[in-house]
């Protein structure tokens, strides 16, 4: 597990602050985004319930990172990034380094960094708080696996499934939408070559 | 993996594209844990054995990270008979062998006894037993279907129903 500095934006002052990059997370680290995360959302649910409000429905809010770490963490193809600001797990990432390959012509068959996770926490989320708190936690993520692909030999080919809601960032950040993948609940599979890595990165 | 984050970099990336949506994936622990699965225990690893109970045992002895001979130890069998169990098309364990097996891998003892051929099938039993049966290889091969492996894992989770 090593860590880096990294920046965040804060969203309520409009400035930037520190934070740590994490790679390979550990497990005391994915149980404290598990409590955290869970506790947040659970306080955030009987708040809105309290007062009347109708709570969003969140694309994914059964993280169980602790459980998928616990599987993963001893094993070379499943690196995992995690970003801490202030205490608090910010947003993860779990990765595959092994047996996924691109899917756009120019480049098929040739391995990729495939994103089996990314998830902020949902503080974050603008849905549940009302301002989020930080901006910047799935931009640095990204942009991390990307490099973690160039470094791999990968050249910075990544693919992902996007949540529905996360189709629109994806798309304005460069990635290829290759539609909707019947192996993966129908969510849009989305691939980046090495020109779009290094757009991405730069 | 070196990353450079500065304040002109995050502004430029946020003002381009916001994040406020950064998901990927969703994939769930059970799918997560068959994904891993799948790497411990490869498709060619199962298609070396040649029995049902053969590709049943390694699969469980492959997911333990065990080798023959701890199995061996475990279960107070000799490596040979793990290795015919898992290797031989035609071998019959003793009744004696399965039991101690199945201990040793956490499966159930009647359900690893009626799979190798133990229980004595009346024609209910025998209607039960299909759910254990996909098509066995009649060669050798290097590897087995998607549907194949799919079919051992379901098998292995029914024999691991403690019963």
């Amino acid at each position: 597990m090593t860590r880096q500095k990294v920046l965040l934006r804060h969203v309520e002052s409009g400035g930037v602050v520190d934070a740590d990059l994490i790679d390979r997370i550990d497990l005391v680290i994915a149980k404290r985004a598990e409590d955290g995360w869970q506790t947040y959302l659970a306080t955030a649910r009987a708040e809105a319930l309290a007062a009347k409000r109708p709570f969003p429905d969140l694309e994914h809010d059964h993280w169980e990172w602790e459980r998928k770490v616990s599987i993963t963490h001893r094993l070379l193809p499943y690196p995992t990034l995690g970003i801490e600001c202030e205490g608090q797990v910010q947003g993860l990432m779990l990765l595959e380094t092994d047996g996924h390959f691109a899917r756009i012509a120019t480049q098929a068959g040739s391995p990729v960094v495939y994103v089996n996770l990314l998830a902020t926490a949902p503080w974050n989320l603008p849905a549940v708080t009302d301002p989020p708190r930080y901006r910047g936690v799935g931009t640095v993520l990204l942009a991390a696996a990307t490099t973690l692909s160039v470094d791999l030999g990968f050249k910075g080919r990544l693919g992902l499934h996007s949540l529905p809601r996360s189709e629109d960032w994806y798309e304005r950040l460069g990635l290829t939408n290759l539609g909707s993948d019947s192996n993966k609940q129908n969510l849009k599979y989305y691939e980046l070559t090495p020109d779009q890595a290094q757009n991405l990165i730069r | 993996m070196k990353l450079k984050i500065d304040k002109e970099w995050l502004d430029r990336k946020l003002a381009q594209a916001d994040d406020a949506q950064a998901a990927a994936g969703g994939t769930s622990f059970d799918d997560l844990k068959k994904n891993v699965e799948r790497r411990i225990v490869t498709p060619s690893v199962i298609a070396a054995a040649q029995s049902e109970l053969g590709k049943v045992v390694r699969f469980v002895r492959e997911k333990k990270s065990m080798s023959r001979r701890e199995l061996a130890d475990l279960a107070t069998l000799s490596d040979e008979e793990i290795e015919a169990i898992e290797t031989r098309r035609d071998y019959m364990p003793s009744l004696r062998a399965i039991i101690y097996l199945a201990d040793a891998l956490e499966l159930s003892r009647d359900r690893l006894k009626e799979l190798s051929g133990y229980v004595t099938r009346n024609s209910n039993a025998t209607e039960h037993s299909s759910e254990y049966k996909f098509a066995a290889n009649s060669k050798p091969v290097d590897t087995v279907s998607d549907e194949e492996y799919e079919a051992i894992r379901a098998l292995v989770e029914v024999l691991s129903e403690k019963k």
